[in-house]
């Protein structure tokens, strides 16, 4: 009887595997315009306006339908704004736009279901830098600590509301020279670290000489800043980042509502990131208050890329965000506020003034 | 002539078979009626029957026409109670006495088998009256009878019944002692109290020991968790992972207790295994919808379980080997009849062969090869001691431990003329419970009854990583060195008392009431890192610490009465009071319960229910899989307590004592479920995860179809769930949406043959609709943000996700068999062999899909489990 038992079993055992197929085939839906625009309160806007293509008939580097063909309402406190066609998909407006000015957007296309959107300019938040520090982090690609410039700017929230932000930083480099004399010996110096190195204050003149300048927007190391997402080295494994679509570095007043708030982002200094040895270097600060579809939307495009754990099909993955009525894209209204120029207390000022000369 | 001697005969043996009939004798008779009428007579053996009957032929007479031709003109009483028809006496009233009040006394005591071990749900019932009760989760029951002389039966699936004859003229103590036969039929106890039918509450299941211990087991070894797993309603998440999800609910909705005490980690190997050791479990109850009042602190469903006191007279235990753990059980008295241990643990052993053998490898490997270090394992530990005072007093401690370790380390290590370089990368994670309970139950008076309890739990998880470097030269005395250290931990201590009383005011009602405390300190996500730099690193040294913790009160008191009007209605009817503190606020619910059974006909009854529950902690985790790195949390001032209400509807049909069938209905709705709202991080920092998640809605509904067949050596069982499970979260989406588990469809079919030769047979078939991801559906342009807008026409494009849990996977099945061999030695041990198979046709079911967006849509399937056989050994002494 064991024997019967166990023969039944290897019977079993010889079973052939299966494995169900996965075939997604029949997500046909139906088709709609994507719309983007982004009015803020600078007179020109451009609308682009684009068809979108099945999952699975695509990639990612397939070029898109350009709807050049829509025919597209932009109104502003409900009035109608004159529309240029520029072909190829975008559209032009050029308006006087004010915080609290409603913007509408309708486009309709034969093809197409008619697409319309609402949104609102916000109010510009001021914001200054207070200070700027030098920190140390540590890396885990590199298993060392990195030094970075930490960028202290505040600025208050409105109590009471729920507020959404972006922030870049902004990096001004200088490139030229400081040649110092000395006792009729010269040095020439190319950037500002040995430049404090060995410089003497004492010189008997100086030379400075800026030759180029180059502006862009750094990555932020949120390392120290909660508003934008601490991310610990558990997050790391498990396939999370921190990563900021497009260095559009957005933030909600969750953690301090209604208080005056510093932002500490850290930013590599200028040494590492641009190609040549700058001389100089200062940072600006802008502060952008989005609307809340603007966020929502940007922000969920941050998440998915934030989450390998979800593209396994292991945790939630977040929905695309859109506030185009029968269509995709944003109509994301946005102000903003640039600070001053701010120069990290270590660079000496003269290193920032072209053409300076001293005797 | 032969036709002539037909006739003769026929005349001559009617009126013998006529005036046979007559004198049947009348236990003859009652047999007769049992056999037609499939019922069974239950009487005392004092009761005065005729010796004979003389009434009219009973044959093809329904039930009804037997009662009264056979006891109609006696003095004999009948009473028909399911499949039981009890008799007693008529006592004709005492010419002397007055015919007024009725003197009654309270019988009370316990129900344990031979060994001294309380037997829970056990049924007590009077012949004579046919008042009956059952036995509270400590096996103490109290019977509130008129004086005079009775028949006391205790009944108990497993157990032979014990009945015991007294007369009642005080209030009386008494202890039941059943003996186990495993060859009694599963349903022998026929009006159990605990039955589907009987009970008022919907959506129990009592689960005992041998059903957990089935022929088969995953990896060898038997788990409560699987077996809950099967039942209707609960659907089961990714597949080896132990999730439940009751009705709908979250993983962290079940409320566990082992022996009172909650249980925060419920599974091993990141839920390959469950946290019980089967060993020393004596009964669970599992309730997924008519909850009685007792229970709180979680939404979806509560496994209650308690372990066994251990063997009060002799000594014995097992021992056990499997392909991944292995388990030993001891059991006995201390003192015999008063102090008895119970102990068992379990845990794996593979890294007990691994590290040796990889330490070999190691030492064989050249210099220049990494060193590897592996190990795995788990373990569980229960302890309990019980003593018993006297037969009002007992007092138990039980402790369980269970922990998780994982440990992996690689050294690498090299020489270059006279220098040398050495780094270590270590990494270890460890995780468990540890659980203690000191009890005291105390028969306060016949019919009141306490127990009152001390409780700890400890709950810890841990995530390290150690990194080490040295570089070192022979010729100069200076070394570089590096080393890092960073470790997570999250823990929770939980310290509270219980107070419960079980009392018996009268056959009609049975309350319980209590009142619980617990002071809650969780410390999610305290970490630490230090570095140590220095040579030709850059001297350096970093100490970063990290704490959070977060304290809460809560408090619980509950009244709830077992009300039992008659035979056709009876119900549970209850209200739970909560109260939790936590800084800068205090919440407050009151949550009803309430059940009723109405049971028109003895095979057939109807239940209904209405549930409200709330649930103050939770667990935060944005995974559908069980992490080390989730950890708990109380609710804060900022959110409110999840709530859930749940109205259950059943249909209980018995239409003999082989089959059971059952159909319910539920609808449950909950409010405040939380969900993480951003998922940029496998856990919100602690210090403002309530900032960090949306509050949503749940609707859950569905039916579940159970059926059973049992004989004495053949069980069969089948289910279906047919349910929808739907959210909403405003802040994630606008509509209400299809669930993950939102299995639509689930079958579950199990066989168990005892074939009576020492071999028994287990198949257990399992189906459900599969579990849903999202997938996205369009490309789309790119967008360009304020700033960088030009005119420039820039056409990538990025995937659209329009609707959460859009596509379904594959449906999920498998078979499970098993088989146990059994052999009892010539010393009078049990040897077990079990053989099981775990998925047995080799359906590689879909655990999860990815996909990838990054260049092409693509989707992969990923389904890894494949036939998993399995082998055991037992010895059973």
């Amino acid at each position: 009887m064991t024997l019967r038992y166990i023969s039944f079993l290897l019977l079993l055992l010889t079973a052939a595997s299966c494995k169900d197929d996965i075939d997604i085939k029949d997500f046909v839906q139906p088709a709609k315009l994507t719309i983007y625009a982004m009015p803020g309160t600078e007179d020109t806007t451009y609308i682009r306006i684009s068809a979108g293509i099945p999952i699975t008939d695509g990639n990612s580097s397939k070029e898109i339908p350009l709807i050049s063909d829509a025919q597209v309402t932009y109104t502003v406190d409900d009035k109608p704004q004159h529309v240029d066609n520029l072909g190829r998909g975008l559209y032009r407006v050029v308006c006087r736009k004010e915080p609290g000015s409603r913007i509408s957007i309708q486009a309709s296309h034969p093809d197409y279901p008619t697409a319309t959107a609402h949104t609102q300019i916000p109010e510009a938040v001021p914001v200054k830098i207070l200070n700027t520090a030098q920190v140390s982090i540590y890396d885990d690609n590199s298993a060392t600590m990195l030094s970075y410039d930490q960028i202290q700017a505040s600025f208050k929230d409105t109590p009471g509301r729920h507020d959404y932000y972006a922030v870049q930083v902004i990096a001004q480099y200088f490139k030229g020279s400081a040649a110092v004399y000395k006792d009729r010996e010269q040095a020439y110096f190319n950037n500002y670290s040995s430049f404090n190195t060995y410089s003497r204050k004492d010189y008997d003149s100086i030379r400075v000489v800026i030759t180029d300048t180059l502006t862009q927007i750094v990555p932020i190391n949120t390392a120290h800043e909660p508003a934008l997402g601490t991310m610990t080295d558990i997050d790391d494994f498990f396939g999370y980042g921190n990563y900021f679509a497009w260095n559009f570095n957005i933030f909600d007043d969750a953690l301090f509502d209604g208080q005056e708030h510093t932002l500490r982002l850290n930013v590599r200094n200028g040494l590492y990131s641009i190609p040549f040895s700058p001389l100089s270097y200062q940072y600006q600060v802008v502060l952008y208050r989005l609307s809340p579809e603007f966020f929502r939307y940007v922000h969920a495009i941050n998440l998915q890329d934030n989450n390998d754990l979800s593209s396994m099909g292991l945790a939630q993955i977040n929905m695309s965000e859109s506030n185009i009525e029968n269509g995709y894209g944003i109509l994301g209204a946005w102000n903003s506020h640039a600070s001053d120029m701010f120069r990290p207390a270590f660079i000496p000022s003269i290193l920032f003034t072209k053409n300076y000369e001293e005797r | 002539m032969k036709f002539k001697s037909l006739i003769y005969c026929f005349l001559l043996l009617f009126p013998l078979a006529v005036s046979a009939q007559k004198q049947l004798s009348m236990r003859q008779a009652i047999k007769q009626v049992e056999q037609q009428s499939h019922v069974s007579f239950v009487y005392s053996s004092d009761l005065p029957l005729p010796a004979t009957y003389q009434g009219r032929d009973l044959t093809g007479l329904s039930l009804k026409e037997s009662l009264s031709a056979l006891f109609g003109a006696s003095s004999i009483g009948y009473k028909v109670q399911g499949q039981h028809v009890l008799l007693f006496a008529h006592t004709a009233p005492s010419k002397s006495s007055a015919p007024s009040r009725l003197i009654r006394h309270t019988l009370s005591g316990y129900v344990q088998d031979k060994s001294g071990e309380t037997l829970i749900n056990a049924t007590v019932r009077d012949i004579s009256t046919g008042a009956a009760t059952i036995t509270n989760a400590q096996g103490f029951f109290s019977l509130t009878l008129p004086e005079g002389t009775h028949t006391l039966r205790a009944s108990y699936v497993g157990y032979v019944d014990e009945e015991i004859h007294l007369t009642l003229k005080s209030d009386k103590n008494i202890t039941f002692s059943l003996r186990a036969d495993s060859l009694l039929p599963e349903i022998a106890v026929v009006g159990d109290l605990n039955s589907p039918l009987a009970t008022p509450q919907t959506g129990k299941y009592s689960l005992s020991a041998r059903d957990i211990n089935t022929s088969f087991s995953l990896l060898s070894s038997p788990d409560v968790v699987k077996t809950l797993q099967r039942m209707s309603g609960v659907n089961t998440g990714v597949e080896l992972m132990s999730g439940m999800y009751v009705h709908g609910g979250d993983g962290d909705e079940n409320l566990f207790m082992i022996d009172g005490t909650p249980l925060y980690q419920i599974n091993h190997a990141v839920g390959l295994f469950s946290a019980f050791n089967t060993d020393m479990i004596k009964n669970i109850d599992f309730y997924k919808g008519g909850f009685p009042a007792r229970y709180t602190g979680r939404l979806s469903s509560v496994i209650d379980a308690r372990t066994s006191d251990g063997d009060f007279q002799h000594f014995h235990g097992s021992y056990r080997i499997g392909m991944l753990d292995g388990s030993l059980h001891l059991e006995g008295p201390i003192v015999k009849g008063r102090t008895s241990y119970n102990f068992g643990i379990r845990r794996t052993w593979m890294d007990l062969i691994s590290t040796p053998i990889l330490w070999a490898i190691n030492a064989r490997n050249s210099k220049e090869d990494d060193d590897v270090m592996l190990s795995y394992f788990f373990h569980d530990l229960n302890l309990k001691l019980t003593h018993i005072f006297n037969d009002r007093s007992r007092m138990s401690f039980s402790l369980y431990s269970g922990m998780d370790r994982f440990k992996g380390e690689i050294t690498s290590e090299d020489s270059y003329n006279d220098t040398h370089y050495k780094e270590t990368n270590e990494n270890s994670l460890k995780w468990g419970n540890l659980n203690m309970a000191l009890q005291y139950q105390h028969q306060i008076s016949p019919k009141l009854f306490g127990q009152f309890a001390l409780i700890y739990t400890h709950n810890t998880s841990n995530i390290i990583s150690k990194d080490q470097e040295y570089n070192w030269s022979d010729r100069i005395n200076d070394k570089d060195s590096y080393y890092m250290y960073r470790k997570y931990h999250s823990y929770i201590d939980d310290f509270g008392y219980r107070a419960h009383f079980d009392w018996r005011p009268s056959p009609q009602h049975h309350l319980r009431f209590g009142q619980d405390f617990t002071f809650h300190a969780f410390h999610p996500q305290t970490s630490r890192f230090d570095l140590h730099t220095s040579g030709s690193y850059a001297a350096d040294t970093v100490h970063n610490r990290t704490a959070n913790r977060l304290k809460a009160a809560e408090f619980s008191a509950y009244i709830e009465d077992d009300i039992r009007l008659n035979e056709m209605w009876s119900g549970n009817a209850g209200v739970n009071l909560s109260l939790f503190h936590v800084p800068h606020r205090t919440f407050f619910s009151a949550d009803p319960r309430l059940s009723i059974r109405f049971q028109p006909w003895r095979k057939l009854a109807f239940k209904a229910s209405f549930t409200g529950m709330t649930q103050y902690v939770m667990k935060i985790s944005n995974s559908f899989i069980d992490l080390p790195t989730d950890y708990w949390v109380p609710i804060t001032h900022r959110l409110n307590p999840k709530r859930s209400w749940q109205t259950t509807v059943g249909t209980y049909y018995r239409p003999n004592r082989r089959w059971m069938l059952s159909l319910e209905g539920y609808y449950k709705r909950s409010s405040h479920i939380l969900q993480y709202a951003s998922w940029n991080g496998i856990a919100p920092p602690a210090d403002k995860w309530d900032r960090l998640v949306m509050d949503g809605s749940g609707r859950f509904y569905g039916m579940e179809l159970d059926a059973a067949y049992t004989t004495s050596k053949l069980r069969i069982e089948g289910s279906y769930t047919l349910s929808w499970n739907e959210r909403f979260y405003p802040d994630f989406y606008k509509e209400w949406y299809a669930d993950k588990f939102d299995n639509r469809h689930k079958v579950n079919l199990l066989l168990h043959w005892d074939t009576g030769r020492g071999v028994s047979l287990y198949a257990d078939w399992s189906y459900h609709s599969g579990n849903r991801i999202t997938v996205p559906t369009q490309w789309i342009m790119q967008p360009e943000l304020p700033q960088t807008t030009t005119a420039e026409i820039y056409t990538a494009s990025i995937p659209v996700y329009e609707r959460p849990y859009n596509y379904k996977m594959p449906d999920y099945h498998r078979l499970d068999i098993g088989m146990d061999f059994r052999h009892t030695t010539k010393r009078g041990h049990q040897r077990i062999w079990n053989i099981s198979l775990y998925n047995a046709y080799c359906h590689l079911n879909s655990m999860f899909v990815s996909i990838d967006t990054d260049e092409k849509f693509k989707v992969r399937n990923h389904a890894y489990i494949p036939i998993i056989p399995s082998i055991s050994y037992t010895i059973k002494f």
